[in-house]
């Protein structure tokens, strides 16, 4: 389906302590979720950007693919697929040509792809008979360096394992067995990343008695790579990620440490890893094709969207998503950039309702990233 | 059909910076929106408010329309068209006991009493809309006794009208290009706006994109006779940001285009005059004696003024603190009642549209005739 341009929802805003320019391209009051910073979700041209929304308000309303030009006009709905309860958003990733999306919900299974132009959705083929156990479900969409292949984890209960490899030509489905945790595909080798011994997580009790989920295993995990058929399995790093992402095109990987760390790691085969930099608790980070630039959340306290300059090493307050930055996912900003690193795409539900927001990275503010200066307002020399 | 009262949602507040007391009417959180700020949606006698609210959460969802005291009790719900049906343009009568309406989807011209719900169809208005045009508003001329449909496109550019005879159900249709402004309820004429626009795109100086009209002409606002006849020019529709007719007068009242932050009044075959000048004003309601004008204001977001016409003197009376963008559930769209003793606005404050009450006191209103700044004010000059 393509419905017809709805009334755009845009609110332009300045942030007013970094002068950035920030578009809330949804405001109308049911929760609309950017999609995951592991991949761009922005087109190559930087015209559009794909994200999720909800039909309706409601704990399991039925999700659905929309677009908006990233200036807030143009907002299609794309997709109006079932009615049936759903917990979550589909897995959904922009294709490798930004003129499709590819789209999996999870109550069919089905993997779908869908024409960012008209909404034409086609259905590729049936993962239900793929999932291993009836609560598995499918999530962390990558795609092979030459755009031929997608490939999900498969998330299972009590051990998620491997990931589906899907033909984008044919359709043809295959699982790979890489003993763990599907963790992305290296744009530059071809090679899937996956987390050996992932960790089981439960609910632990903290000194002040309240409950949080945490690691239950005490038994470290790493991260590994193999080839696209789960062979030649190779050491990458140890996992010292809170959430992590592959370094645009490199075969580098970077991603938020956890505590005590405050800093992001950048990790690359055969070499130690590497505090990129370190300053606030970085949260959720998304990187550049080119593996210039990295945006990353904050929190712990929220100190707003970093934006990180890889070759320079500095960083610099971008603007502030003021997220509720809770347990909830739908609190958390969970940044990504464009493929040239000039858009930044958010969420917030600083409205009382997660919203789909974009950040315009101009020249002038990536210079003074690089420059390493400090935020704004700064009046005094030293 | 009339849901017996539901609990009440009122969550009353003092502005912090005005000290005018707000009610907010509405706060279940389903989108809420009052009627259209060109018309009074409050009873002659200010008990009552009439507004619409989605059924459920979803940007397709039904709108019903409800009423309220204007104390924040007695919260009912008047209609439950289809699912199917969309919005609908709606207006209360001038003796507040009629609401007339029509649901976007359906065309159906209907009737419904403030008191008891009860809804009667009127006229299947589809016939009588073009091609590609939709149901923008709906007029009560005549005294009351005639109720004008005006159908815009704004793909195609221009305006459709019929008008109804209430007592006899007959039905003139207008030919020309207008679509129906308002009703010059002092002398029965009518305004109408020729050459409506048609939507289309440019370039601001940031590189992103806004709505213009892509027509060649300007939008023109003329006063006419019932039949359409004996035109008189009053203005450019485009001078204004937003405009209405001054309450029961033959004057238009509107808010200034940029580089004006001013309000406009307009008269046919006179020049138009700045009447106060300040902010920029946004969307401008005015009472029925033409006295009192409610404002919002934008870029930046200075509350909402109550303008006294005769001494062109202005005040802020609260702070709508809407989002302001894009969406025109953001827009606190601020009217008044017959009298201008109660100011509606809608704001998106709490993530989402709800309908709210400002109470507007004789003090505060002689303050704005005396030309009083705002609150706190605690320093001679």
């Amino acid at each position: 389906m393509l419905r017809a341009p709805l009334a755009s929802e845009r609110i332009t805003m300045i942030d007013p302590t970094t002068g950035i320019k920030v578009v809330q391209l949804t405001s109308y009051p049911v929760p609309s979720w950017n999609l995951l910073y592991n991949w761009p979700s922005v087109t190559p041209d930087n015209r559009r950007v794909v994200f999720t929304s909800q039909r309706y308000a409601g704990r399991t309303a039925p999700w659905d693919v929309w677009r908006c030009d990233t200036d807030g006009l143009n907002l299609f709905q794309l997709t109006d697929r079932g009615d049936e309860p759903q917990t979550l958003p589909p897995t959904a990733a922009l294709g490798p040509d930004g003129e499709s999306v590819y789209s999996v919900w999870h109550h069919d299974c089905v993997f779908c792809r869908i024409d960012l132009e008209t909404g034409r959705l086609e259905e590729l083929c049936d993962l239900m008979p793929l999932r291993g156990s009836e609560r598995a479900s499918f999530g962390y969409m990558a795609f092979s360096p030459s755009g031929r292949h997608a490939f999900l984890a498969r998330f299972a209960v009590p051990v998620s394992s491997g990931c589906v490899k899907i033909d984008l030509a044919t359709g043809v489905a295959d699982t790979i067995d890489l003993g763990g945790l599907f963790t992305g595909c290296d744009q530059a080798r071809g090679r899937l990343a996956f987390m050996a011994s992932p960790q089981d997580v439960g609910v632990i009790e903290r000194p002040d008695g309240t409950r949080m989920l945490g690691r239950t295993d005490p038994a470290s995990s790493d991260m590994w790579t193999t080839d696209e058929e789960g062979g030649d399995p190779r050491f990458l790093c140890p996992n010292l990620f809170a959430h992590y992402a592959f370094v645009g095109k490199t075969s580098a990987m970077q991603g938020c440490g956890r505590p005590p760390e405050r800093c992001i790691w950048f990790c690359e085969e055969g070499k130690d890893p590497e505090k990129l930099v370190q300053g606030p608790y970085f949260w959720h980070s998304g990187p550049s094709f080119d593996g210039e630039w990295i945006v990353a959340d904050t929190n712990w306290p929220d100190m707003g969207l970093q934006l990180v300059h890889v070759p320079t090493r500095h960083f610099r307050t971008l603007c502030h998503p003021r997220a509720s930055l809770g347990h909830p996912q739908e609190g958390h900003p969970h940044p990504s950039l464009s493929r040239d690193g000039r858009v930044a795409v958010f969420g917030s539900d600083r409205t009382g309702v997660r919203q789909v927001y974009v950040a315009y990275v101009t020249d002038e503010f990536r210079e003074s990233v690089k420059a390493g200066e400090l935020d704004n307002p700064r009046d005094k020399w030293i | 059909m009339l849901r017996t009262p539901l609990a009440s949602e009122r969550i009353t507040m003092i502005d912090p910076t005005t000290r005018s007391k707000i009610v907010q009417i509405t706060s279940y959180p389903s989108p809420s929106a009052h009627f259209a700020y060109d018309w009074p949606g409050v009873t002659p006698d200010n008990a009552r408010v009439m507004f619409l609210t989605q059924r459920w959460t979803a940007r397709d969802a039904p709108w019903d329309i409800y009423r309220c005291d204007t104390d924040g009790l007695n919260l009912f719900q008047l209609t439950e068209r289809d699912e199917k049906a969309g919005s609908p343009a709606a207006v209360l009568s001038l003796d507040g006991k009629t609401i007339y309406a029509a649901w976007r989807e359906e065309f159906i011209l209907c009737t419904i009493d403030v008191e008891t719900g009860r809804m009667e169809d009127l006229l299947d208005i589809h016939p009588y809309c073009p091609e590609g045009f939709l149901i923008a508003g709906l007029r009560i001329g005549g005294m009351g006794k005639r109720l004008f449909v005006s159908f815009l496109s704004y793909t195609k550019g221009g305006g459709r009208a019929i008008r109804i005879d209430l007592a006899s159900g007959t039905v003139k249709v207008y030919e020309a290009d207008m679509g129906i402004y308002g009703c010059d309820q002092a002398s029965g004429r009518v305004l109408v706006i020729r050459n409506f626009q048609r939507l289309g795109t440019k370039m601001s100086s940031d590189g992103s994109r806004v709505y213009t009209n892509a027509n060649p002409g300007p939008m023109t606002i003329w006063s006419v006779d019932e039949e359409g006849g004996d035109e008189k020019y009053v203005g450019t529709l485009d001078m204004f940001g937003h405009s209405t007719l001054l309450g029961r007068t033959s004057k238009v009242q509107g808010t200034g285009q940029p580089p004006h932050r001013c309000i406009w009044i307009a008269e046919a075959e006179k020049e138009p005059y700045k009447l106060v000048e300040g902010p920029y004003f946004w969307h401008a309601g005015a009472s029925f004696d033409g006295e009192w004008i409610l404002s919002d204001t934008n870029w930046p977001d200075m509350g909402l003024q109550l303008i006294h016409v005769p001494t062109r003197r202005f005040r802020t009376i609260c702070h709508a603190r809407a989002t302001q963008g894009h969406a025109q559930f953001g827009h606190a769209h601020p009217g008044l009642s017959q009298d201008g003793r109660i100011g509606v606005f809608t704001s998106d404050r709490t993530g989402m549209t709800q309908v709210y009450l400002v109470h507007i006191t004789d003090e505060f209103r002689e303050s704005v005739k005396a030309g009083e700044l705002d609150r706190p004010r605690d320093k001679w000059i």
